[in-house]
């Protein structure tokens, strides 16, 4: 991933960090989907947005 | 990135058979016209990347890779035009031969066959923008705003950024969607509770004083506390629990149909007239029905993209980058048809909620309807509300919503002719049943109640679930922009400080004060130069030509620091850039007083290499 890619998606993950929307487990989906290489489509987001709070266990 | 080490060059553009050994240092080419110098550059770049810049992008329509990348006279013959390059890879310490046919552009033979090799080298093919020609560097400068920001976010990469965004804005609509078709089953799950229940309003008091009343006649202990476990027809044994059938309840649910249905022929029907009226718009306005058509097509374009060749018409493009700048730029021109679109499935929206409530009512006359052997009238509401569910996926999208017209103008409902027929004949039918006995009727009563507490209570786990994904999707789709816009604000900041700065370094002569403004609004990127400190003005207005040729590398400099950071070690240019009045190696040589020297290696090794009279000229004739 480019210089600039990388730095937004590490800022904008600290960003969410301090939301309480948002808990660590989506936020670790999050960081892994816009890992190198990937490109997000809008049904990734769906489903990690979707998770149960706090991870994926049922 | 690299270090070419040598390459060899068979059958490509004006180049039969060549070999050069570049020993990894900075090197020049230098004949008269047509010897083959830039047959060598884009041997090298296609050597590289599998493209050759010259061959792609605008006034290139007819010429590609395949037809006119093996020498003229193998044209017919692709399989014999290659290019072998041996590149050092300084990251890694390795040493790689690169091979690519003009017949196989996009599958080159890599020895060693590492992973870590393939990645560097798959790096630097994913950055086509080394090789450079005066063309490629005055496209920055001479261009009107709106295709300058085109460009340097595609150089940028930036739309794989948009493409983010763009991701999270479609998800935060599809999951507003989603809660708001979750926050219409409670209420339709609500109704069905009251309505059995009979109560106007559902606080626990009413329903524990509905229930217990029941429950007082069952000699139920009474229940003080509703909460989350609570069961209302706790102590009631299986076989008390058998039928659920309860003839008051009955009689509710086919009232509530009855009144509802009294206004069907009204429902939403200021929605529908509002769709109705858009679609007509669309009719009797070929370029705006075009444009929507266009960007529905071009939203599925986006989603389906997945290499430099277009999912919609199999066009082949120079890279993805490009391609998706492309068909974003076209969706940003059909903004008419992008508001047409919002209101039709906002006013869709609305009519589905109503769908949802009219589902919720049939739901429990069907049921009742079969357990009373009504089979036609059964089926009749079965079919209705299929009916009602395709209809409410066609509500959600332009698509689904163009099919409708005549639907939508005789009414959406389309309540089968039937209907009031068979649900007067089974309001009777119920009537006309003896009253249960009280213990029955409390019994059923307990029964039903919780069936329908018990779904209430799933609609409202759903719709938390679905608001829970709405806020969260909500907060990082506003930290997202959020970060975007303060990142490239700084962007294009630094990128005006960096041009500015080369910029005075190669004219301190006569341009010690030189300035430029970069301005980016939406979709545009303004740039303005400061001419002899009389104010900012477009550069092509007043600046030579050699002037411009200065500002294109500078501001290519400035961009690929953004870009590369400290990794910009490798760039291909056909052209000599610094003539703005200097002889080009003393120019050239001022580029090695910047800061970043490290990042210029390009420039100042080359004006170095020029002074100490070491460069390597390969002379062409």
């Amino acid at each position: 991933m480019a210089t600039l890619q990388r730095k937004i998606a590490e800022k904008f993950l600290v960003k969410l960090a301090d939301s309480k929307d948002v808990d660590a487990a989506k936020i670790e989906q999050l960081r892994s989907l816009l890992a190198d290489g990937k490109k997000p489509k809008a049904e990734d987001f769906v489903r990690i947005f979707s998770l149960p709070a706090g991870g994926d266990l049922k | 990135v690299i270090k070419l080490e040598t390459a060899h060059i068979e059958e490509v553009r004006g180049i039969r058979k060549l070999d050069i050994d570049f020993k990894k240092g900075t090197f020049a080419i230098s004949g008269p016209n047509g010897s083959g110098k830039s047959g060598v550059i884009d041997a090298i770049e296609f050597g590289l990347t599998g493209q050759i810049g010259r061959l792609t992008g605008r006034g290139t329509k007819g010429l590609s890779v395949s037809e006119h990348g093996p020498h003229v006279d193998k044209t017919k013959f692709p399989d014999a035009a290659f290019v072998e390059l041996k590149v050092f890879l300084p990251a890694i310490g390795k040493t790689a031969t690169i091979t690519r046919k003009v017949s196989a552009p996009k599958k080159p033979k890599i020895v060693p066959d590492d992973e870590d090799v393939k990645a560097a080298l798959g790096e630097v093919a994913d950055h086509p923008e080394v090789t450079l020609s005066r063309r490629e560097i005055l496209r920055f400068i001479l261009v009107e705003p709106t295709k300058r920001s085109e460009e340097i976010q595609t150089l940028l990469k930036l739309d794989d950024i948009g493409q983010t965004r763009s991701a999270l804005n479609t998800a935060q609509n599809k999951l507003q969607a989603a809660q708001t078709t979750a926050a219409a089953q409670v209420q339709s799950s609500r109704n069905a509770l009251q309505t059995h229940l009979q109560i106007s309003t559902l606080l626990a008091a009413d329903v524990l004083e509905a229930v217990n009343k029941r429950r007082k006649v069952l000699g139920l202990p009474e229940i003080a506390e509703l909460t989350a476990d609570t069961k209302l027809d706790a102590g009631l044994s299986a076989n008390e629990k058998g039928s659920d059938f309860n003839k008051k309840s009955a009689l509710g649910d086919l009232n509530a149909l009855s009144e509802a249905a009294k206004k069907f022929p009204d429902l939403a029907k200021k929605q529908a007239a509002a769709i109705v009226a858009d679609l007509v718009k669309l009719e009797t306005d070929p370029a705006l029905l075009a444009a929507l058509q266009t960007r529905s097509l071009i939203e599925k374009g986006l989603d389906l993209i997945a290499g430099p060749e277009c999912p919609l018409c199999d066009t082949p493009w120079e890279d993805e980058q490009h391609l998706r700048s492309h068909l974003q730029a076209k969706l940003a021109k059909s903004e008419e048809a992008r508001k047409l679109q919002q209101s039709m499935i906002s006013n869709g929206t609305a009519i589905a909620t109503e769908a949802i409530r009219v589902i919720g009512l049939l739901v429990p006359v069907q049921k009742l309807a079969d357990t009373q052997g009504e089979g036609p009238f059964t089926t009749l509401l079965m079919l209705w509300k299929a009916d009602l569910e395709a209809l409410k996926a066609k509500l959600a999208t332009v698509d689904g919503l163009t099919g409708l017209k005549d639907r939508l103008t005789a009414g959406w409902l389309a309540a089968p002719e039937a209907f009031l027929k068979g649900l007067k004949a089974l309001i009777e039918k119920i009537e006309a049943k003896p009253d249960q006995t009280a213990t029955l009727d409390a019994q059923t009563f307990l029964t039903t109640a919780q069936l329908r507490l018990g779904d209430y209570r799933e609609a409202m786990r759903k719709n938390k679930a679905a608001e829970i994904a709405l806020n969260s999707v909500k907060a990082a789709y506003d930290a997202y922009c959020s970060v975007l816009e303060d990142e490239l604000n700084a962007l294009y900041d630094e990128v005006q400080e960096d041009f500015s700065k080369f910029y005075r370094a190669i004219n301190e002569d006569d341009e010690g004060k030189f300035t430029a403004k970069l301005t980016p609004t939406e979709g545009k990127l303004d740039f303005n130069v400061n001419f002899y400190e009389r104010g900012l003005f477009p550069p092509g207005a007043y600046h030579s030509e050699g002037h411009q040729d200065g500002m294109g590398v500078c501001l290519y400099l400035a961009l690929m620091k953004r870009l590369f950071g400290d990794q910009f070690t490798f760039a291909l240019s056909r052209t000599v850039f610094y003539n703005s009045g200097h002889t080009p190696l003393a120019t050239g040589c001022r580029l090695q007083r910047f800061e970043t020297a490290a990042r210029m290696n390009w420039h100042y090794e080359c004006a170095n290499a020029l002074v100490d009279g070491t460069l390597e000229i390969s002379k062409f004739n």
